[in-house]
């Protein structure tokens, strides 16, 4: 393959940086960790992986639609402190079923106020969002001042550890999305995403509901938010109004690794999710290596810009060849 | 063509997934390296060579780095008893799913121990409770945690805040005014110290606090707070402060520069140190007591550790906290001005960082915590 | 035939000013209809009504007889008016296929879009214009990576798409080659049989004669005529464009003849001058000289003075004063005391929340040295600000607190203090008041006066028939006409700028 097709290919195929990434990522940890292709060592990880995956697949629905959601984080810990406060501590157990559905619907508000700053009253989504964030910090701050809270094992254990047919949780969790997407994606809502993200004046005028399209892509975020929030709480079985500030931007790089363009209308969930695992498995390899902070650093930046120069730098490229 | 790309591809991952999950987990030994031939401490007996991991979360802080280096150092010496490996070491700046990440990875590489510096006060448990079931040892150092099954190694937070709390109210005089600069509000290590505190000055009635402000644990936030206090109560006889926030403290004092500089709380740390005897030289009147909670608990805890996995027998009289399952650490010797000179001979040939700091021997730590 | 759509004396205002004041159309089933007018006679306006972009504040239209009102372009689509729109409604990250059936996918049971039907009909749309295409097109291409022409075909299909009752075909043409034009009239004409109605806007003569049944013509936002195209003549058509009485009443005294010009020194010759849009420009200005850039809107009147000012790249040659110049960057052209004056002040010529005073000296701060003598400064800003009649609170205000025209006197203010020899000015009235422009065509002819040579682009057109010593028609990149002495006639401006093949010596 010579280095033009090879460019092209890129062009194309934007989650191609992503997934060359992860294979590499993948490669350093096996060889790192023996036994990460076992049963356990993978139910391990992707369990820890999929708050974030999820995350990034809201994050790129929003960054298609032409937005960005700064807010997921805050809503992540309203659902965490949601669930530490009614199922873990003095709550009940046996509503469970019922917080997670209170903690969905949570999500949907949330993402609801979103949409409508943004969408409605055509506020600036980065800003907007950042603003709507300090508020469900506050409010999950409100709910639960100290980090604590237990949620009992047997229930997340249900998420921990449920495995069937030997494949984790997680895995089914990404399929289901995935095939959630696939349909979205060649339904006509797809379509009008593309086209509000890609521009949206342009969309107006053919007729496309870009204002409900900016709504639901917010909605979305939110609604993903909250079941990353429900596996977070599983996962660690506790409440911390904190635990997602760390979050929010993770799922941007996610997305910016996964080739989604910054600009909208480019790109698809596929790769975010690759990015989140990504970006994931490259923190477990350089907490396995016990390497300097500004390596750390360092090393996340680089990943960053590189993903975010790839397509101009191939633009240019083949622009000069012209 | 692109979705057509990305199913192969995808599909390709996954098979590779699946099939790996469906092989079986290869015996989980440890790839133990023949011990060395001698082990002069130890009869033949005790064959067994121990892995231990660390998960630290956070890296950006001197302590923290003081702390690994401290354990590989104790480590070294069990290594060269054949006793233990080289440490398991994951470290590096990350928040809650990343440590529980750290942990995973030490529990799939068959450790024997964890010990674990906690980034989250809970939302480590459901984790480590899991390691505890597969039989790991697991102790939380530095940071109480009320995990079922994981001991917890550190000093009396409360116990550590009554001594400089003591110390000042005795140098006061038991009367005067003072502040309080405080570490996170709603912290449990915070929560327990000013406790601590309250109950000291609950018993000298003549002791005002007149204002209490959160420094968040930061020098520069804490000479920030310090300032703002010194310009509002300009005849302070004295301040309480904690950590790291002390330096920035007495950095604001110095910048005020008041008629009577207020009797304060320092902080352990050669930078305070030297910070102190240059203002002696000025103010030879000036009071303080340098105070330390010391990263020297975590290879304490490694000691602890070591013995615990050799079978040795826990005196469980000794043990106390929320679970009953934590070692209390003797706090270090706190500064004053009868002893500042030992400290400025100990932090010439140490950096400007370093803390000063107490690692319990392994004699000491059989003496405290074990049956004879 | 039977009447489709009528609209009846529209009227339609943008803020105070009046876009239209009655406007009048009438198509039939089966016809084309010219929509007809010079620069800003109304015609936009009119088609953006009938296809429900903009709200008629007056007026009426009427569908099939029947009083109708269109919201949106969506309300109007659905009665069966479709838009060929000048500005493409295309979005770039898409496909070909999935431009044109957006909103309209056809979709499997399930939900889904039928991707296999969507393929066959935009190939079926596709084989309309087959053979006219640089490279073969096919549905799954990105509208990114579509040139010009290419993008506005599959605009066109788009708007088929529809099978429309009533199509607008905005200035559909104009970036089309003679090819596809003629693909183009074929298909209006099979549409025409169909029975479907063609609005035709255009400033193209020969295509309006080529293909049109009907005319109607605009002016200053009134219809001032219409009827069977069979009945008109080029030149008749050129006349109702054009106002009768000139209202400019700030013609300039003492314009340069042929033969004064002659005599002037040569300050600038530009030789094949090429860049994306201009296809090698030749021109020679004078010193003195009041050169005037008309044409239609953007057939590379801005691209040709920005060249000249360093801003675009550009192939061929520039020379001042005898002495070939290449300027990479606008600094470079400063220095050779070239000044120029943008039409979009808010972008390009003012930095609007800094004070007057920063404004009408940043490109001479060097001259007070460091530190600044702010006293001198001073003093130099207030004579800009006198020289001008500049009205202002004070020269510490801000530009955004300044109206429109004087706001643009600080954008020529600023370059007035360099003592610039050439200044370019790209549609400086644009949006002036009347009070004002009168200042400015009077400071244009003191600096002319003064030996200062001008080129001086507008889509004014009374302007420049008023002001010029001499005027270049623009067309697609390249001059046209040239207008000196007594052709200098609103008349001839407008023949030439729309390509009628006649030219009158004389009023």
């Amino acid at each position: 393959m010579n280095r033009r097709r090879w460019n092209q290919l890129l062009l194309r195929y934007p989650f191609l940086f992503a997934l060359i990434l992860l294979s590499v990522a993948i490669l350093v940890n096996a060889i790192l960790q023996p036994t990460f292709f076992t049963r356990e060592s993978l139910n391990n990880n992707m369990r820890v992986f999929l708050p974030l995956m999820i995350l990034a697949v809201g994050q790129a629905v929003v960054i298609l639609g032409g937005g960005i959601d700064i807010s997921v984080g805050g809503i992540l810990s309203i659902v965490n402190t949601i669930l530490a406060t009614q199922v873990g501590l003095n709550g009940s157990p046996e509503k469970m079923w019922i917080y997670v559905g209170l903690s969905l619907l949570a999500g949907l508000a949330a993402g609801s106020l979103n949409g409508f700053f943004v969408s409605v009253l055509r506020l600036q989504p980065i800003i907007t969002t950042y603003a709507t964030s300090f508020l469900f910090f506050g409010i999950a701050l409100y709910i639960l001042p100290n980090p604590g809270g237990g949620i009992p094992q047997a229930i997340s254990g249900l998420y921990r550890n449920t495995t069937p047919l030997g494949i984790p949780l997680a895995i089914y969790v990404i399929v289901l999305i995935l095939l959630g997407w696939y349909y979205l994606r060649h339904s006509r809502y797809g379509r009008y995403l593309y086209a509000v993200g890609g521009k949206a004046e342009a969309a107006y005028e053919t007729g496309v509901p870009v204002v409900g399209i900016q709504f639901s892509t917010y909605v979305i975020s939110g609604l993903m938010a909250a079941i990353a929030g429900i596996a977070m709480s599983m996962l660690t079985g506790s409440g911390n109004a904190d635990i997602g500030s760390a979050m929010t931007l993770n799922s941007v790089t996610a997305v910016v690794i996964g080739g989604t363009a910054f600009s909208g209308g480019v790109g698809g969930i596929a790769g975010p999710i690759i990015g989140a695992m990504t970006l994931q498995m490259i923190m477990n390899i350089i907490s396995f290596a016990n390497i300097d902070t500004w390596w750390q650093t360092f090393v996340n930046a680089l990943i960053i810009v590189i993903a975010l120069a790839l397509p101009g730098l191939l633009n240019l490229i083949q622009g000069r060849k012209k | 063509m692109s979705k057509k790309l990305f199913g192969v591809l995808s599909a390709i991952l996954l098979f590779a997934m699946v099939l790996g999950a469906c092989t079986p987990a290869p015996a989980a030994a440890p790839e133990a390296p023949a011990a060395p031939a001698e082990a002069p401490a130890q009869p033949a007996a005790e064959a067994k060579v121990f892995t231990i991991g660390i998960s630290n979360s956070f890296i950006s802080s001197e302590y923290r780095t003081q702390m690994i280096s401290e354990l590989q150092e104790v480590n070294k010496e069990y290594m060269d008893q054949g006793i233990t490996t080289e440490l398991v070491i994951e470290s590096a700046d990350t928040d809650t799913a990343g440590q529980i990440q750290q942990l995973q990875n030490l529990m799939s590489k068959g450790v024997d121990a964890i010990l674990v510096n906690p980034g989250d006060v809970t939302g480590l448990n459901a984790t480590l409770e899991e390691a505890v079931a597969k039989g790991i040892l697991v102790i939380s150092v530095d940071q109480e945690l009320a995990a079922n099954g994981v001991y917890n190694v550190g000093i009396d937070q409360k116990e550590w805040a009554k001594t400089s709390a003591q110390w000042l109210a005795e140098k006061m005089g038991g009367k005067g005014s003072i502040v309080e600069i405080e570490g996170f509000p709603g912290h449990p290590a915070n929560v327990v110290r000013m406790e601590g505190v309250d109950e000291v000055l609950a018993n000298y009635p003549e002791m005002q606090v007149l204002a209490k402000d959160t420094g968040k644990w930061d020098e520069a936030t804490g000479q920030q707070v310090m300032s703002n206090f010194l310009a509002a109560y300009p005849t302070l006889d004295g301040y309480w402060t904690q950590d790291g926030m002390a330096i920035g403290a007495l950095q604001a004092v110095l910048a005020a520069n008041p008629a009577k500089f207020p009797v304060g709380v320092g902080e352990a740390r050669c930078q305070f140190i030297n910070l102190w005897t240059e203002v002696l030289a000025t103010h030879p009147d000036f009071e303080t007591i340098a105070v330390a909670n010391h990263p020297g608990v975590s290879p304490t805890g490694l000691r602890i550790a070591v013995n615990l996995l050799m079978g040795k027998k826990l005196d469980e009289s000794k043990l106390g906290g929320t679970n009953g399952l934590s070692f209390v650490i003797p706090l270090v010797t706190a500064v004053t001005k009868d002893n500042l000179q030992d400290a400025v001979t100990l932090c010439q040939d140490k950096p400007e960082t370093y803390l000063i700091d107490n690692i319990m021997t392994d004699q000491e730590v059989l003496d405290a915590y074990f049956v004879k | 035939m039977t009447v489709l759509l009528s609209a009846q004396n529209i009227v339609k205002r943008y803020g105070g000013v009046i876009a239209l004041s009655d406007g009048n159309l009438e198509v039939s089933s089966g016809e084309v209809v010219a929509l007809v007018g010079a620069n800003g006679s109304g015609k936009s306006t009119l088609s953006k009504i009938i296809n429900g972009v903009v709200v008629l504040d007056g007026g009426q239209l009427l569908l099939d007889g029947v009083p109708v009102q269109f919201p949106s372009p969506q309300a109007a689509r659905k009665m069966g008016i479709a838009t060929v729109f000048q500005e493409l409604s295309l979005i770039p990250q898409m496909s070909i296929a999935e431009n044109i059936w957006l909103t309209r996918e056809p979709l499997h049971p399930t939900g889904t879009v039928d991707q296999k039907e969507v393929t066959e009909r935009t190939k079926r749309l596709l084989k309309l214009f087959e053979g006219t295409f640089k490279t073969e097109l096919t549905p799954d291409v990105s509208v990114s990576s579509l040139q010009p022409d290419e993008k506005q075909i599959i605009e066109i299909l788009k708007a088929i798409s529809v099978d429309p009752r009533i199509l607008i075909l905005d200035e559909a043409t104009a970036s089309l080659d003679s090819r596809q034009v003629s693909r183009l009239f074929e298909l209006v004409a099979t549409w025409k049989l169909s029975g479907k109605a063609i609005i035709f806007v255009s400033h193209r003569m020969e295509e309006i004669f080529r293909i049109a049944d009907t005319y109607s013509v605009l002016r200053n936002g009134k219809t001032v005529g219409s009827g069977k195209i069979k009945e008109v003549t080029e030149k008749e058509l050129v006349n109702l464009m054009i106002e009768k009485a000139s209202v400019f009443t700030h013609a300039r005294q003492n314009r340069a003849g042929a033969k004064e010009l002659a005599q002037k020194p040569v300050y600038l010759t530009v030789n094949a001058l090429a860049t994306d849009v201009l296809r090698g420009v030749n021109l020679q200005v004078r010193r003195g000289e009041l050169l005037g850039l008309g044409g239609l809107m953007g057939q590379g009147q801005r691209e040709l003075l920005r060249s000249i000012f360093g801003y675009i790249h550009y192939h061929g040659t520039i020379n001042i004063l005898g002495k070939d110049v290449h300027y990479r960057h606008p600094a470079d052209a400063i220095k050779d005391r070239t000044a120029f004056v943008p039409g979009d002040r808010g972008k390009e010529g003012l930095l609007y929340i800094r004070s007057i005073l920063e404004n009408i000296l940043l490109p001479s701060w060097k001259e007070f040295g460091v530190p600044t003598r702010m006293k001198k400064a001073h003093e130099v800003a207030v004579g800009v600000g006198e020289s001008l009649n500049l009205k202002m609170a004070g020269l510490d205000e801000p530009v955004s607190s300044l109206s429109g025209g004087n706001a643009q006197k600080v954008v020529i203010g600023k370059w007035l203090k360099r003592k610039p020899q050439l200044l370019l000015l790209d549609d400086p009235t644009k949006g002036v008041d009347v009070g004002t422009k009168a200042e400015f065509y009077k400071l244009l002819a003191n600096l002319c006066d003064e030996g200062k040579t001008i080129i001086f682009y507008s889509s004014d057109d009374e302007e420049l028939v008023g002001l010029c010593d001499r005027i270049l028609v623009m067309h697609d990149g390249n001059i046209r006409t040239e207008l000196v002495d007594r052709m200098i006639t609103k008349r001839n401006l407008v023949a030439a700028s729309l390509g009628a093949s006649e030219e009158e010596q004389h009023e």
